[in-house]
């Protein structure tokens, strides 16, 4: 038993670092981990290897040298600390414990959540709820903000492109307000759409939509004429005013995963039949914090042979209208609108390497 | 819809997660642990710390800010310092305070609670948090040792050298109070191949080389004590965290008490780390402000994986009263904040 458990302390070592250096260099990582953290997995996988390797080496020098009690060495002593009763097969216990449930978790493990976990969780529409993550559409807009007065020069000619008619007039609005979102700004929401601004498809009248919307980088059309965006942008523009606008009634791109629309049972399905939901999980730390966020789609396409929780990729026309009390599941939404995409083009894709929006 | 649904393999990623998440920073605290071990010699805690066992268990409740920790990464070092001579109370009060009153820990609370009064959020949470962890401390010291700590812990303060058990004569309730005969408290005989890295006296001689491999040695086996328990918090997370569905505490919502402990109730289930848990409260958009504060400041003091970690340290009969006392104590602060809060 005292072999044993020589050997079972550096071997956990090695497994754990192993375990850790392997999903790094995998790329498996990416499912588990928010980019931040993903360097730290790596060093401590390779510190654990180097760890093990010198518990094996020194492990005689130690306790023949130090302890006047060196009856038994130092495994055994752990073995101890972790069952009091002095039992050796306690401390083979724990090294099980210590070994296979990692190993099992790391084969079985399929690197991305099943419509379970989405039922569980709950889709989270209202980017109020996930404030944190604020959108990766505001962090663009503010990288884009903070280098704009040295690059206007080189800005100006794209804008001129995918600006709708008035050419160049003072950059007044940016897609993004420079204040972080309250709620308390509802009010300013409701004058600047009324409630049935989402049936003119077109950005009503040139002083309330400025020409300058497309300062933003992450706001320009491709070659096709759509915006490639993400969930969170939509529902991040959905309480701001402005960047709303940006949106209302554009073509956009953007993957997901596909759910049915009603999550809960008990609710009556009064959607109509080509109407689902897009979702991606937004991460924060790990995967064990990850949130669903959610757009609805309406399409005309036949969806017939789409399982739950595959990816594809939407485009379609975005608007904004308001929220259905039946829908709010008792939050309160204010007079945020909802953003609706009305599919042209349906496509099943593989997964994308990155699964998690940050 | 079922409130449990189970699936192995949402339970693996999750188990995975929390696992990659925590362990660096578990690394982290034991390699610090080690480091103690081998270089900081016994009197060096009592030398800095205030006699005054108040001011000790106020600043041990701020020091956070200047050695942030997670709770992962706490519990080892913690241990070590114990063995170290530092008082239970202001280890407590430092384990407690930690995890919450810490520079990322505020940073990613403002960020998560943006839109919802994130400074008044913030601040609560740090106050909160500090003075939790002080009145844990001071009630903590009165309390002889020898009923709080585990035996392993105690054989190896039992075996310290003479000079600081002089020293802890006049140090008023030390580490020592429970172990020393003029408090006629009984602690159990343990046998000596139950001392658990005990290697003070001999480091005095013992060359640079050596302190280094003895370090990283203790670092290991630390690592692989902390790490048990790790794994069964996890993995009992994980249960938690894929198969129980969120809509089963929506209806709490309009109600305080309800509201309160069911969000504590669900920090102590989710294990979440510190820094994330705030985004995670956040997320409860239609709870009481309090109930979010009480669901992190006890998450981070107290959870699944901290439970088992604390036994490392603790006694299992004190472990659970704590958990229970503490959550007692925070749902009572944050009810009798509600009307103030809102």
């Amino acid at each position: 038993m005292r072999i044993l458990g020589r050997i079972l302390a550096p071997l956990t070592l090695l497994e754990w670092g192993g375990i850790l250096t392997y999903f790094y260099f995998s790329g498996r990582i990416t499912a588990f981990l928010h980019p931040m953290f993903r360097p730290l997995v790596l060093v401590t996988g390779i510190l654990l290897l180097i760890t093990a390797a010198c518990v094996a080496i020194f492990r005689e020098e130690e306790s023949a040298h130090e302890h006047e009690h060196d009856g038994e060495d130092s495994e055994d002593r752990h073995q101890h600390s972790h069952s009091h009763d002095g039992l050796s097969l306690g401390g083979l216990l724990a090294f099980v414990i210590l070994l296979l449930p990692l190993a099992l978790a790391a084969k079985i493990s399929p690197d991305s959540y099943g419509a379970n976990l989405i039922k569980n969780r709950g889709l989270v529409e209202d980017i109020r709820s996930i404030p944190g993550a604020a959108s990766s559409f505001a962090r663009r807009a503010k990288s884009v903000e903070s280098t704009d007065a040295p690059t206007t020069t080189e800005q100006e000619p794209s804008l001129t492109i995918t600006a709708d008619a008035t050419p160049s007039s003072p950059k007044k609005y940016i897609g993004v307000p420079q204040q972080t979102p309250i709620p308390g700004q509802n009010t300013d929401s409701e004058s600047a759409l009324p409630s049935n601004d989402y049936e003119q498809p077109i950005p009503p009248s040139p002083s309330a939509s400025p020409p300058n919307e497309f300062v933003n980088e992450s706001l320009k059309p491709d070659k096709s004429g759509r915006i490639k965006t993400e969930i969170i942008d939509l529902l991040y523009a959905a309480q701001e005013p402005f960047t709303r606008k940006d949106f209302e009634g554009k073509d956009v791109e953007l993957i997901g995963q596909v759910v049915p629309n009603k999550l809960k049972a008990g609710a009556k399905s009064t959607a109509p039949t080509g109407s689902f939901k897009l979702l991606r999980l937004v991460m924060v730390c790990c995967a064990a914090d990850a949130m669903p966020v959610a757009v609805k789609i309406e399409t005309k396409l036949p969806l017939a042979e789409v399982r739950e929780m595959q990816w594809l990729r939407v485009t379609g026309r975005v608007h904004y209208r308001p929220r259905s009390k039946a829908d709010s599941d008792g939050i309160d939404y204010g007079d945020q609108p909802e953003p609706v995409i009305m599919a042209d083009s349906i496509k099943k894709i593989s997964a994308p390497r990155e699964k998690y929006l940050y | 819809m079922s409130w449990f649904t189970f699936n192995l393999q949402d339970f693996s990623i999750s188990f995975l997660s929390i696992l990659f998440e925590g362990v660096p920073f578990m690394f982290i605290g034991t390699l610090l642990s080690g480091i103690i071990d081998a270089f900081v010699p016994s009197e060096t805690i009592e030398k800095i710390l205030p006699r005054n066992q108040i001011a000790a268990i106020g600043l041990s409740g701020v020091l956070g800010v200047v050695f942030p920790m997670c709770e992962c990464g706490v519990v080892p070092v913690i241990r070590r310092l114990i063995r170290k001579g530092l008082p239970v109370s202001s280890a407590l009060t430092y384990l407690l305070a930690a995890p919450i009153v810490n520079p990322i820990v505020a940073l990613s609370t403002f960020a998560a609670f943006r839109g919802q009064h994130p400074g008044m959020v913030t601040s609560m949470r740090l106050l909160m948090g500090f003075g939790v962890a002080c009145v844990c401390g001071m009630i903590l010291q009165r309390i002889p040792s020898g009923a709080l700590l585990n035996r392993a812990m105690l054989a190896s303060l039992r075996k310290r050298p003479t000079p600081s058990r002089a020293h802890a004569q006049h140090v008023h309730e030390s580490v020592y109070a429970g172990v020393s005969s003029e408090r006629n408290v009984v602690f159990p005989i343990v046998p000596a191949e139950e001392i658990v890295h005990l290697h003070d006296e001999a480091h005095a001689e013992k060359r640079y080389g050596q302190k280094i491999v003895g370090a990283i040695r203790c670092a290991a086996f630390d690592f692989l004590d902390v790490g048990f328990y790790l794994i069964i918090g996890a993995a009992i997370a994980s249960v938690f965290n894929t198969a129980i569905n969120k809509e089963v505490l929506l209806p709490f919502a309009g109600n305080h008490f309800l509201a309160t402990t069911g969000m504590m109730v669900l920090a102590g289930l989710l294990s979440l780390c510190s820094t994330s848990d705030a985004f995670i409260a956040a997320n409860f958009l239609t709870f009481p402000v309090t109930a979010k504060l009480a669901f992190m400041v006890f998450g981070p003091m107290m959870d699944m994986k901290l439970l088992f970690m604390y036994g490392l340290v603790f006694k299992k009969r004190f472990t659970f009263t704590f958990a229970l006392g503490l959550f007692v104590f925070i749902a009572l602060l944050c009810l009798a904040l509600a009307p103030f809060l809102r």
